[in-house]
């Protein structure tokens, strides 16, 4: 803080050094909202005296003659301000102003239409008056983050960390420490389904970031929401149709710095079967080794074309009082990344006294190319100044060609030193294709000055289609030769995999809102009530076939000269990957707002029906929960107040609880038996309730300035963790199935602080969240017994919630110059450490490192509505790191030892390098 | 002021008197699989459903292709000697209660599937041999957690390893079969005296008492697999077993398990091992005998020929190697490369001053373990004289997985007889009963190998 407060001096200095002559100076701000107007163009007539205000509005003319001048504000759509000036040579003189738009017609209608859509000023006035705690990064944000997609962009808001898929792209957002599973996302306040196989979490980094007006990070829920987060909601709110034409285009190139340092490994689109045999045959077809190809294990090396990113938005208001709107959103987005990886595989079973075991050594290279395509159309009309009716249309498609080739080295079989061991060699080939579509009708009626009635009519869906996924698996053995080098001999060939899955989920739902304000007791009451109905049906189909050796220890050269026999040519669709899931939500809530002089109390209860069931396709008269049927129901409370200190400031204080329901997946009760324990599902979990606490001071000291203090309390009952089960005589393995944990009830809580401020070209925004979560469950410890035997005694561990960082923090340096028309970025996202992966046994979780990423963006305006822009992606190349806590001296010498164990002291098990990003693009803006 | 204030605290009364209200349970019902009631077992139609009861001694019964036929939990089948059991393809045993096979020297029981012939001979690569067409095998017997007991005696088991049609029959398997599963950690498992042969997988117990003793193993596991494998949670006795011809190892014992059980501890004696190692694709798997993974026991009197690998000890994850005692190893190779992985390389067996041949003889004074080393003068040599199987072997080594045709009996001349070590006990761990246990748990044999020249032990 210390350091902060210095760093504000010295720019505060920098701001008043050069006052030396006669001197104009002030601040425009908007007359309607009083938000900085930044851009606006001061100047003195007929001179050559002129400058443009900065981010906060600010504005200074220097060393200027005596004289009299006509001074002048102009921007864009307001009206421009005229005053004549007389100074002398020694003066300052002060000229603070608001500006009026120049029309006002729809700024009364529409609600939110006071402000430019997207602007950091809208964004700013929401999180003030909003009814929630939230974080709202808004599309002008966004255009100036390095990011190209919403994950990307999530990690820039406070108490959000991501989970980074193997590409190093950031995929799912953590909220204030609790796992992706107890957040939801939605879509203009609409909650969308998710494409995974399993889960309810969606991926974020399926939404280009160029088609969001804004994300917002909601930490507090009213009764008026779904109530299925315990984190809190990632809300993204698509651009409206503007006042008048607007049109926004880019387009950009880039590469990834690992494809100037190595291949690009692929395999053609073309080669993908899109059905498998049995969907191509019928239900009895016996497939043989011509139903397969064989292209996808031949992945090869070649170059990364360039990347090419376009975007295109078109917006206007038309007809006689501009009462249709429409607005079309496009961005298409071909990128190519490689990221290599070093991966020590690690014994889930440890050695006696816990002892880590490493059996061995891969090095993975990911190539990955992904074509992201956003389409986004909302067309709006006003009958009146009353009614209105809305369509809003969204798809998304994420396809991602993506090969993966590790060369393991055991350091368990046939190891007596550096060079020596088995080696085994996989390259997997993946195509996916996930696509999510959301259709609403909405329609807000104001039927009296206080009644009101909002409903919404909509069909979402989500698909994953991942056809024909190969992994092809050779091995080879290496030894030293008679001069000690290390020779590999021939590969010899194993196995090629083949497996087809899909996921389709479709949800149709409808909403109905009331809100009536009547003046009772003296006071005017919002009084809201509403209710909600969700059907949602679920499908996932799985089928694999094993290609085999048709001969033993067949050698291997390619795998067109492989001879192959299918190992279970009927395919395997009798399994538990095969199920279906119903789901119905009813929810219905009441709440008021009432003020009392400064204090605003917020309260009401949401009741939510969840009726679930599933089946899946395998045998019921063998198998125990083919099918189950689910029910419940929750009674949520909600009360929210916000004492307002002055017009700057805000205390808030909530309490709300809220629920999170089991993955679809995790209720059934599956089983992928393994060599170490069984997975199994659960049917028997029970959904997650937490009741939330937060406390926030807010102060909005001046324009777009804001600074946030904050702490807040959970309390989570039946949390959901990934546990051993060890009843010996019931299971014949180890089995880890969801549980919920119960017993002492796991607890989060934290603070955080945000601090925007801006000086003129400088801004600096900064956020810092401390998490402290904790949660007890049993792990195993393996022991020696009073009579000498290994024992894995059960034991209580207490730990962190998985994924939480303590410490996450921050900080954005912006730069803008509206008179060269230039803005620079430059953010640092710091992630403490936290646990990546969870061990069964105790003292072997899995950390994450530290991570400091950085990334560095600016544009550069070249002409009117024309700008050049560049993004850089992660500067330094900063390894993901994650480490074992146990001293390493172990893996340092004798024949297991291992290399690239470079940290102090620790066990290393994974180094991930993702190589930077380079972007360069240009924008076109008409508005 | 005072109206404001009496209207919060009625609010905060008001939401207080709401109680989350959440039920103990979401679910309301799931579907139990279905249990048919068990039917008493005859042979006047294909069978197929639950079954109890005997099955008569001189009956022919056959399971119809893709059935199941289920021992429920609570039931026994008995099959009486002389007893012909025909499974069709991707058929099998599901054992939830007790299964009893009651064949005799005389007499012997076959689960088997009738009409394959056995293609014995050097000649037959193993991917044309009928004992892995995936077409004609079925799937084994599998037990589940609830089978108290599995005794098979004199029994022929053939012809297993298919692949599950539909629904796998437990939650513990999945598309592809074991021989057999046994997984009851406080279940006994005997099988003596009995001929495994032919399967694309192995024997494998993930936890419970076993007596596996004076059994033919032949053609075990196509591309990979043991002979015998036991995991987590297993204690109990493999002795006098011959085994030609497995994929990888001929008997494992691991601890790997992730669940409070007892530790894995299984004595291995005075059991033959020929040929053993040479399917499994990726190399340096085992081909003989091995501990690993915490893994206790002794080993002992064990005679180990032609295989790819010797006994292995494991270092990593290492053997309970404070609680494993073993010697009296003979190991014979015919040629270099199986001499030089007596004691395989990279691994930590300690070479016994009891083994033959003397380790001295042929590991450099220098020797640490694990280390790689060269011994040609003592390939071929040592042959423990069998009474009729040609050594140096005169046919491929690796095809030759089979014991027809062949007597592995010793001379009265094998340097093997009267090398035995006898000064332990087996664990015996299992009941002893003409029916309900094991027969007998033979003691270890002062001859190495399973055949002793007094006529004891294995007795094919």
């Amino acid at each position: 803080m210390y350091l902060f407060k210095r760093f504000f001096i010295f720019l505060s200095i920098l701001q008043t050094f050069s006052c030396c002559a006669a001197t104009i100076k002030g601040n425009i701000s908007d007359k309607q909202n009083g938000g900085p107007i930044a851009g606006a163009v001061v100047m003195l007539n007929n001179t050559v005296y002129g400058t443009v205000t900065g981010l906060d509005g600010s504005y200074a003319l220097h060393n200027i003659p005596a004289g009299t001048y006509q001074f002048q504000i102009s921007y864009p759509s307001f009206k421009t301000y005229l005053q004549y000036i007389g100074i002398s040579d020694t003066e300052t003189i002060i000229i603070n102003y608001s500006i009026a738009p120049a029309s006002t017609s729809l700024a009364e209608v529409k609600i939110n239409g006071t402000l430019k859509n997207g602007s950091d000023a809208e964004a700013g006035n929401i999180e003030k008056s909003s009814n929630n705690l939230l974080n709202i990064i808004s599309a002008r944000t966004i255009e100036l983050l390095p990011d190209i997609t919403v994950a990307n962009v999530l990690q820039r808001a406070s108490g959000v960390t991501v989970q980074r898929d193997n590409t190093g792209e950031a995929r799912f957002a953590i909220i204030r420490g609790v796992d992706k599973r107890y957040n939801y996302t939605s879509v203009n306040g609409i909650i969308i389904p998710s494409p995974d196989d399993k889960m309810r979490y969606v991926p974020m980094d399926i939404f280009p970031a160029e088609i969001v007006d804004r994300v917002e990070v909601i930490k507090t829920l009213t009764p008026d929401m779904e109530d299925d987060a315990i984190g809190g909601v990632v809300n993204l709110v698509m651009k409206n149709a503007p006042d008048q034409l607007v049109i926004y285009a880019s387009a950009a190139t880039g590469y990834n710095q690992t494809l100037f340092d190595r291949s690009y490994q692929s395999f053609p689109q073309t080669a993908v079967n899109l059905q498998d045999p049995l969907e191509l045959h019928g239900a009895a077809y016996m497939a043989s080794v011509n139903d397969f190809q064989r292209r996808t294990g031949d992945i090869r090396n070649t170059n990364a074309p360039a990347n090419g990113l376009f975007s295109f938005t078109i917006g206007n208001r038309f007809l006689n009082n501009k009462k249709l709107g429409a607005i079309f959103s496009g961005s298409y987005q071909n990128t190519f990344k490689g990221s290599n990886s070093i991966f020590f595989l690690p014994s889930i079973q440890p050695g006696e006294n816990n002892a880590p075991v490493i059996t061995d050594l891969q090095l993975r290279k990911y190539s990955t190319q992904q074509v992201r395509t956003g389409l986004h159309t909302k067309v709006d009309y006003e009958f009146n100044k009353n009614n209105s009716l809305s369509l809003y249309a969204l798809y998304l498609q994420l396809n991602e060609l993506q090969t993966r080739t590790i060369i393991d080295t055991s350091v368990q079989i046939d190891r007596t030193g550096a060079g020596t061991g088995q080696v085994d060699y996989s390259s997997r080939a993946t195509f996916s294709k996930e696509v999510i579509k959301n259709l609403t009708l909405q329609g807000k009626h104001l039927i009296t000055d206080n009644f009101k009635i909002d409903y919404s009519f909509v069909y979402s869906a989500a698909e994953k289609d991942v056809p024909d996924m190969t992994d092809l698996q050779t091995t080879a053995n290496a030894y030293l030769d008679a001069s000690g080098h290390s020779v590999t001999s021939p590969q010899r060939f194993i196995s090629f995999d083949n497996s087809w899955e899909r996921t389709k989920d479709e949800d149709r739902s409808a909403y109905l809102d009331f809100a009536y304000t009547p003046f009772l007791f003296g006071k005017d009451i919002e009084c809201m009530a509403g209710t909600m109905y969700r059907n949602k049906q679920r499908n996932n189909y799985y089928n694999d076939y094993t290609l085999l050796p048709a001969t033993i220890n067949q050698p291997f050269d390619n795998i067109y000269n492989a001879a192959m026999s299918v190992e279970q040519p009927a395919g395997d669709v009798n399994n538990d990957l095969n199920y279906v899931v119903t789901e119905n939500i009813a929810a219905a809530y009441g709440q008021f707002k009432v003020s009392f002089n400064k204090l605003q109390v917020l309260a009401g209860l949401r009741i939510e029906n969840t009726h679930q069931d599933y089946s899946m396709n395998v045998n019921p008269a063998l198998v125990y929960g083919q099918s189950a049927e689910y029910r419940y129901t929750d009674v949520l409370r909600g009360l929210h107040f916000k004492y307002v200190l002055s017009p700057e400031e805000n205390i808030r204080l909530s309490y709300f609880e809220s629920i999170a329901r089991p993955g679809f997946f995790e209720l059934v009760p599956y089983h992928f038996n393994g060599e170490y324990y069984t997975e199994t599902g659960n049917d028997s979990l029970n959904h997650t309730v937490a009741r939330n606490f937060d406390l926030r001071y807010e102060w909005f000291p001046k324009g777009i300035d804001e600074v946030f203090v904050g702490a807040f309390y959970k309390n989570i009952t039946n949390p959901i963790e990934y546990l051993l089960s060890t009843e010996p005589g019931k299971v014949s393995m180890g089995e880890l199935t969801p549980t919920n944990v119960t017993g002492k009830p796991a607890v989060n809580y934290g603070a955080e602080i945000v601090i925007t401020k801006y000086f003129h070209y400088f801004g600096i925004s900064a956020n810092y969240t401390y998490t402290n979560s904790s949660i007890t469950a049993t792990k195993l410890s393996r022991l020696r017994d009073s009579s000498g035997n290994l024992y894995n005694y059960t034991v209580s561990d207490t730990r962190p919630l998985q994924g939480q960082s303590a410490h996450v923090a921050n900080l954005s340096l912006i730069y803008k110059n509206p008179s060269l028309g230039f803005d620079a970025h430059l953010t640092w996202v710091y992630t403490g450490r936290r646990i990546a992966f969870l061990s069964a046994f105790e003292g072997l979780d899995y950390w994450q490192k530290a991570t400091s990423f950085f990334d560095f963006s600016c544009e550069k305006s070249i002409r009117k509505h024309l700008s050049v822009y560049t993004k850089l992606n992660n500067i330094f190349n900063t390894p993901v790191i994650i480490e074992l806590l146990q001293s390493k001296t172990q893996f340092t010498g004798g024949s297991y030892q291992l290399p690239y164990q470079t940290l102090p002291n620790n066990t290393l098990i994974e180094k991930d390098y993702f190589g930077a990003n380079y972007l360069i693009g240009v924008r076109y803006k008409f508005d | 002021m005072k109206r404001d204030s009496l209207m919060i605290a009625s609010f905060l009364v008001a939401m207080a008197c709401f109680m989350s209200c959440a039920k103990k349970n979401d679910l309301v019902y799931a579907s139990v699989p279905l249990v048919q009631v068990a039917q008493s077992i005859s042979d006047s139609a294909p069978l197929c459903g639950s079954y109890k009861g005997y099955m008569v001694s001189g009956k022919t019964y056959t399971v119809a292709a893709g059935c199941n036929i289920t021992v429920n939990a609570g039931d026994t089948l008995i099959m009486d000697e002389n007893v012909h059991l025909y499974m069709s393809p991707a058929s099998s045993i599901i054992v939830k209660g007790i299964f009893i096979s009651l064949g005799n020297r005389d007499n012997p029981n076959w689960i088997t599937v009738n009409g394959l012939v056995k293609t014995d001979n050097p000649q037959t690569p193993a991917d044309a041999d009928s004992a892995f067409i995936s077409t004609r095998i079925w799937c084994g017997i599998n037990c589940d957690t609830s089978c108290a007991l599995l005794v098979l005696k004199w029994t022929h088991v053939e012809y297993t390893g298919g692949n599950f049609l539909g629904t796998p029959p437990l939650p513990s398997l999945s598309g592809k079969s074991h021989s057999i599963l046994f997984q009851n950690i406080n279940g006994s498992f005997i099988m003596e005296d009995s001929w495994l042969y032919g399967s694309t997988d192995e024997l494998r117990v993930t936890c419970g008492k076993i007596c596996l003793m004076r059994n033919t193993l032949e053609k075990i596991g196509i591309t990979g697999g043991e002979g015998l494998d036991v995991k987590h949670g297993t204690t109990g006795d493999m002795a006098y077993n011959l085994i030609i011809g497995s994929a990888t190892d001929g008997t494992k014992a691991s601890d790997v398990g992730t669940y409070a059980g007892p530790q894995t501890n299984i004595t291995m004696y005075n059991n033959t091992y020929v040929n053993c190692g040479y399917r499994r694709t990726a190399a340096g798997h085992g081909g003989s005998l091995d501990y690993e993974e915490g893994a206790k026991g002794l080993a002992y009197n064990n005679l180990i020929v032609n295989c790819k690998y010797g006994f292995r000890v494991l270092n990593n994850v290492i053997a309970d190697t404070t609680h494993l005692r073993y010697g009296n190893t003979y190991n014979y190779g015919d040629s270099i490369s199986i001499v030089n992985q007596f004691y395989p390389q990279s691994y930590i067996t300690i070479p016994q001053l009891t083994d033959i041949p003397q380790p001295s003889s042929y590991l450099p004074s220098s020797y640490t373990l694990g280390q790689v080393y060269d011994a040609p003068s003592i390939v071929g040599s040592n042959d423990p004289q069998f009474v009729n199987f040609p050594l140096p072997a005169t046919e491929g080594i690796v095809n030759i997985a089979y014991a027809a045709g062949f007597n592995f009996r010793l001379k009265a001349a094998s340097p093997a007889i009267g090398k035995g070590y006898t000064g332990f006990s087996p664990l015996s761990l299992v009941p002893i009963d003409p029916v309900y246990g094991a027969t007998e748990i033979s003691p270890p044999g002062k001859d190495i190998g399973c055949y002793q020249l007094d006529g004891t032990g294995n007795q094919h």
